[in-house]
């Protein structure tokens, strides 16, 4: 196999408040393949965004502070500097966020603002530069790309915009797309198409796609492999198929459990009971513990590790430590 | 009726003490002013509007909280006393620049414009130009302290809040270098209250500039309505208010215009 693009070693991001340092994210690891898509997922405040702008270099310092390594093509690019940085966004990693109807900036046309990423990177003239960012237009699913060049965001729908954002993220060819909740600001007819467009660039192109989301119908759709996050920690890893035919983590099974199924008729949904802690409330034992039905006394008061399965699944759960997790998956997944 | 429709044609009165037109007399010191207020404003806006983005980009740095300081400072600056201060430590004890005046009045230059920078310019007289910018220099820099401390405040407000928002993160991502992201993407999109305080404060520069022009002895139009005013020629101080109105309302319209211009969301039919 190839080397990964980007590998994060113990990536630990934290954030200086009144309330001192909070840790958002937990010392994660993971690594993402050249032409892979890789799906992160877990529920709103497990630090999926922040991984991502601290991959982008784009912590709000000196607010933020990220430690541990992140090696892009061997180099460690975590605290780069930024003129270094600089030459990385937009070329090499491109990403693209939740919210493109304020994502695209209203007072400059969408032709000047495609134009920009590649006048930035690329030694190309004017005419060179259009004729790419027409070409882009074209490939993202917009037609009358030449008029769109002079228009403005708020002439565009939402899924447009997303179209325009996924265009300028791709105009330099980057090694790696991240990808923020990409869809999640949009219907549901437009996810699809977009989410569609994303999988055939993945395909074309040899970009690898960092997919952050909270859908895992998303995941199924688009990715090979799946992390899941909670509380800033990885808690399981995997194929796409693994996870979804053969969860480990309780908190995974909930996740699953909680999607809606057209061929049963329940009473009422499953939710998973409670809330994702507040970052920084605790640091010891499991951070599933409170919410999770099968918690132990060990989880409260120790730190599971990262235990390795075969198909390269990985689970951080005491239930495995010592087998006993067989019960739990004969009663949940039934 | 005759004071409503006669403006409308150029009619403002004649002078119960000097027996001419008001419509005649005014255009010099009309002019005066005018020269004296876009300077100010010039002043005032270069450095108010780059303290403000500066103060914005490094907020909570040591210019930030310096350059705050000294808004705050000039905002409640009694102008009269400046400008007197000016006078007195610049003019008189360290004898830099003249005190009072327009130009150097032993050898003047013909006015045509009645803008003396440009007269002096037409007029080919280099020396006589340089002396009228020293003319300008105190008067200008009294008059824009407090329009600088007020654009410094709006500019910098305004860009914190842009500066939050989506599409700056979008123009980080793609590897641009802060200053642009700041002066480009940024700003334009800061610019529209920044561009109603302008306006707001030529509009009030061009007609309330009565201590100040007193004090430097500049031949203006606050001076000529003072002048009035003591004189009791009541048709000078109606027109001189009509006129100073007349351009605040027009200065209100090119900023109207001017929005158009920035944000391409806004559009008049």
């Amino acid at each position: 196999m190839d080397e990964p693009i980007i590998k994060v070693n113990g990536l630990r991001t934290s954030f200086r408040t009144d309330d001192g340092v909070i840790p958002v994210v937990n010392s994660i690891d993971f690594h993402v393949n050249p032409g892979e898509v890789l799906g992160i997922v877990g529920e709103s405040g497990c630090g999926k965004s922040v991984t991502s702008l601290s991959i982008m270099g784009l912590v709000s310092s000196p607010a933020g502070k990220v430690e541990g390594e992140i090696l892009f093509k061997g180099e460690n690019i975590a605290n780069a500097s930024e003129a270094k940085m600089r030459k990385i966004r937009g070329n090499d990693i491109a990403m693209i966020f939740q919210e493109p109807m304020t994502s695209l900036n209203p007072v400059f046309t969408i032709g000047e603002q495609l134009v920009e990423t590649l006048r930035i990177h690329k030694k190309w003239n004017k005419k060179q530069a259009r004729n790419r960012a027409v070409e882009m237009l074209k490939l993202v699913g917009l037609g009358r790309a030449e008029e769109l060049l002079k228009e403005y965001p708020h002439q565009l729908s939402g899924g447009m915009r997303q179209r325009v954002m996924i265009a300028m993220a791709m105009i330099c060819e980057p090694k790696l797309l991240i990808a923020d909740e990409p869809t999640t600001a949009l219907d549901v007819t437009i996810q699809a198409q977009i989410l569609e467009l994303m999988k055939n660039l993945n395909k074309e192109t040899d970009t690898a796609i960092m997919m952050i989301t909270h859908d895992l119908g998303v995941v199924a759709q688009m990715c090979e492999r799946v992390i899941v996050m909670y509380a800033g920690k990885v808690i399981e890893e995997g194929n796409v198929q693994t996870i979804f035919q053969n969860p480990k983590h309780p908190y995974t099974v909930g996740l699953l459990q909680s999607i809606p199924d057209m061929r049963i008729k329940k009473e009422r949904l499953y939710s998973i009971p409670g809330n994702v802690p507040k970052p920084g409330t605790s640091n010891l034992g499991c951070q599933f513990a409170p919410r999770c039905s099968h918690a132990m006394e060990q989880c409260i008061n120790e730190t599971p590790s990262l235990l390795e399965f075969n198909e390269g699944q990985h689970v951080r759960c005491w239930l495995y430590e010592d087998g006993k997790g067989a019960a739990l998956h004969e009663s949940n997944i039934g | 009726m005759g004071l409503l429709i006669g403006p409308v044609k150029g009619d403002l009165g004649v002078s119960l003490k000097t027996n001419s037109p008001v419509s005649e007399e005014i255009g010099p010191y009309l002019m005066a002013t005018i020269e004296l207020a876009l300077i100010a404003m010039i002043i005032a806006v270069v450095i108010g509007v780059n303290a403000g983005i500066i103060s914005a980009w490094f907020q909570n740095s040591w210019f930030d909280y310096v350059a705050m300081v000294i808004a705050l400072i000039g905002l409640s600056m009694p102008i009269f006393w400046l400008g007197l201060m000016e006078q007195y430590i610049i003019s008189i004890q360290w004898d830099l620049l003249p005190t009072t005046g327009r130009d150097n009045i032993r050898d003047p230059v013909e006015a045509i414009t009645g803008l003396y920078l440009i007269d002096t310019l037409m007029a080919g007289r280099v020396d006589q130009f340089f002396e009228v910018i020293k003319h300008l220099i105190l008067p200008g820099l009294a008059l824009a302290t407090i329009p600088m401390a007020i654009i410094a405040r709006m500019t910098r407000s305004s860009m914190l809040e842009v500066m939050r928002s989506d599409f700056i993160r979008t123009a980080r991502a793609k590897g641009m270098k802060m200053f642009w992201v700041v002066y480009k993407h940024s700003f334009k999109n800061a610019l529209i209250p920044v561009v109603t305080v302008i306006g707001l404060q030529t509009g009030l520069l061009l007609g309330g500039a009565i201590l100040t022009e007193n004090i430097f002895g500049w031949p203006g139009i606050g001076t000529y309505i003072y002048d009035a005013i003591l004189s009791r020629d009541y048709p000078v101080i109606q027109s001189g208010i009509l006129v100073i109105a007349f351009l605040f309302v027009m200065i209100n319209l090119v900023v109207d215009l001017l929005y158009a211009a920035i944000d391409p969301r806004i559009k008049y039919k």
